[in-house]
């Protein structure tokens, strides 16, 4: 099979992506999270119900802490409680 | 009968049983209770029968260091009927347990229990045509688990003056004087108030001698008058340990999140459920709130506060509401339950009613959730008088309104506690607006208040404690007493009318008590 230097690049940088998501994603069952700082997380949705009603199309998520609370979290604007979700740093 | 100042200024001295300043809820209410117990009544109203920007002006003042979302000038009513004349006739009452100690809140304790408001409260009922409301709330179905369910009712006895005007001009007891202004308290030597001087628009003036005076001015008014009742504010009458004025609270009423809910949620059924009593027998409005129990209030050490939901979508159309009360009409009644005008409506507007139907069956709903909370009493939030005089020569008003950590927090808990709440239940989940995520240091910013002032004359167990005791007469005081939210100890999550109608006839009760021991 013939390739040209634009299809390798595409090849190329389509061969890394999936490789990125496929480790971003297939971590621990979860889903991939990020917070402010850029650390990633996995999480895990312990309240189904959560994932299965608003959380099922995304594959990715913002987190950051209720402002001066240790027990909410705002999971892509929508409050969380941290009893409803576990989130676990991942090592990349 | 009603005077006005073209024909009360030749007068010069009258009298009464007692003499009310103010012809709102409480003054109209009171009189009317006094009237009916016999006594003759002299009610005093600053502004005319119809608004005035003349009158209208002595509520100007200034606000301290915020840009409240509503002026002084305009946030309650300067004629006959007062407030009733815009307010929205939104009755609620005090939960079993508001007014206990609290001691995670400062200043709670009332110096009544709400067994001493029951009576009143039905009386209040009656009055305003409602069913009884304490009956009302007592047989509410709980519509969310984790949640209480009170309610607001809505009176059609909204506006006062147009209620009992014709009552006012044949009364042979009970007389209004328009345009009467309080200028000035006459005190005697036995801290008695022997005469009021009332002053129109004109220049004209009228002294009035009464056993009894009540001020029912409002939550500003009535401190702004008494602070201004003596030659200094720390003289003032009922002043003596520098409470007048002290303790101002409204209730924050915010936005705080939006809601998607499932289409299994009960919150779909919300709408429905609050306009089902339009269209019920009683013919009385209902709006639910989902109030926060007392006992998670003392687990989280938060104060009252309550939620409503709305209906982000474009709110139903009388069509759509008119199919609502056939259908449910035909499952309680069958073909009795049908009427025609609903069906007609229904006829008329049948691309409405398919497109209710439509997104009934559609997908995920969209709820707005509104806070409306109770305030902690704080001695820094204040009615205070500024450097400008009114018309009258009295200091106009400079308003300190101020918010506590416990009150920040308990808007952050309330959030809270609905998210965990509505995700247990699998009602919905909550996505927080941005105005109450990004200004945690104090309330939001779109915040707006209620307009219901309270607490400057607070009702208190003794002179340290309050402006008033558990009868309402001014401490130190022979026959001043005051009725109005000023006197609220604390504000609770509801809305005040009904319990400052509940307080005037209370207050009613007790004048009769003493009039009736003086002679």
């Amino acid at each position: 099979m013939k390739v040209n230097r634009r299809g390798f690049v595409a090849l190329l940088l389509g061969s890394v992506g999936v490789v990125a998501l496929a480790r971003f994603v297939d971590i621990d069952k979860g889903v991939g999270a990020k917070d402010s700082s850029n650390q990633e997380y996995t999480v895990e949705f312990v309240n189904k119900w959560l994932s299965d009603f608003y959380f099922q199309d995304n594959s990715e998520f913002h987190v950051t802490r209720y402002p001066n609370s240790d027990d909410f979290l705002l999971i892509n604007g929508v409050i969380v409680s941290s009893e409803d979700v576990i989130l676990k740093e991942s090592n990349r | 009968m009603i005077f006005d100042e073209k024909n009360w200024a030749t007068m010069g001295l009258i009298t009464s049983d007692v003499a009310i300043v103010g012809a709102g809820a409480a003054g109209i209410t009171l009189g009317l209770e006094l009237e009916a117990k016999g006594f003759s009544v002299n009610i005093f109203e600053g502004g005319d029968e119809s608004f005035s920007e003349m009158s209208q002006d002595l509520y100007s003042g200034s606000i301290v260091d915020r840009d409240l979302p509503y002026g002084l000038q305009y946030s309650r009513m300067r004629f006959l009927g007062g407030s009733t004349n815009c307010w929205g006739a939104g009755c609620g009452v005090y939960g079993d347990n508001e007014l206990l100690d609290r001691d995670w809140v400062s200043k709670s304790r009332w110096p009544i229990e709400h067994s001493d408001l029951v009576p009143f409260y039905r009386k209040a009922s009656r009055f305003l045509d409602l069913p009884d409301v304490l009956d009302a709330e007592a047989s509410r179905d709980r519509i969310i688990s984790g949640f209480d369910n009170p309610a607001l009712y809505y009176t059609k006895k909204q506006n006062f003056k147009e209620e009992f005007t014709p009552h006012f001009q044949s009364s042979k007891i009970l007389n209004v004087f328009l345009q009467a202004n309080l200028k000035q308290f006459r005190e005697n030597s036995s801290n008695g108030i022997k005469e009021l001087e009332l002053a129109g628009f004109d220049g004209s003036s009228i002294i009035c001698k009464s056993d009894i005076v009540v001020l029912c001015c409002g939550g500003i008014e009535n401190a702004r008058l008494l602070l201004n009742s003596r030659d200094s504010p720390e003289n003032a009458i009922g002043n003596a340990n520098d409470l007048v004025g002290r303790y101002f609270s409204d209730h924050p009423i915010t936005p705080l999140a939006t809601v998607f809910a499932p289409k299994e949620s009960v919150l779909n059924d919300l709408e429905r459920i609050t306009f089902s009593d339009r269209f019920s027998k009683s013919d009385i409005h209902v709006i639910p709130y989902f109030k926060i129990p007392d006992a998670v209030q003392r687990d989280r050490k938060m104060l009252n506060a309550a939620v409503s939901v709305q209906v982000e979508n474009s709110a139903l159309t009388d069509a759509q509401l008119s199919a609502w009360s056939l259908k449910k009409g035909w499952s309680e009644d069958g073909l009795k339950g049908l009427e025609l005008a609903p069906i007609l409506d229904v006829l008329k507007h049948p691309i409405e009613v398919a497109q209710a139907v439509y997104e009934r069956n559609a997908g995920v709903g969209r709820f707005a959730i509104r806070i409306q909370m109770e305030q902690e009493p704080n001695f820094y939030s204040r009615v205070q008088l500024s450097d400008k005089r009114d018309r009258f020569g009295h200091y106009k008003t400079l308003l300190d309104w101020r918010f506590t950590e416990l009150d920040r927090r308990t808007l952050d808990e309330t959030v809270k506690y609905c998210a965990a709440t509505f995700a247990k239940g699998r009602l919905g989940v909550l996505e927080v607006d941005s105005s109450i995520i990004n200004n945690q240091s104090e309330i939001p910013a779109d915040l707006r208040g209620g307009q219901h002032h309270s607490g400057t004359t607070r009702m208190g167990v003794n002179e340290g404690d309050g402006v008033v005791d558990k009868n309402l007469k001014v401490f130190g005081t022979k026959n001043l007493y005051i009725a109005g939210s000023s006197v609220l100890p604390t504000n609770s999550w509801v809305n005040p009318t009904f319990t400052i109608i509940a307080l005037a006839f209370r207050l009613g009760d007790h004048i009769e008590k003493i009039l009736n021991e003086r002679k």
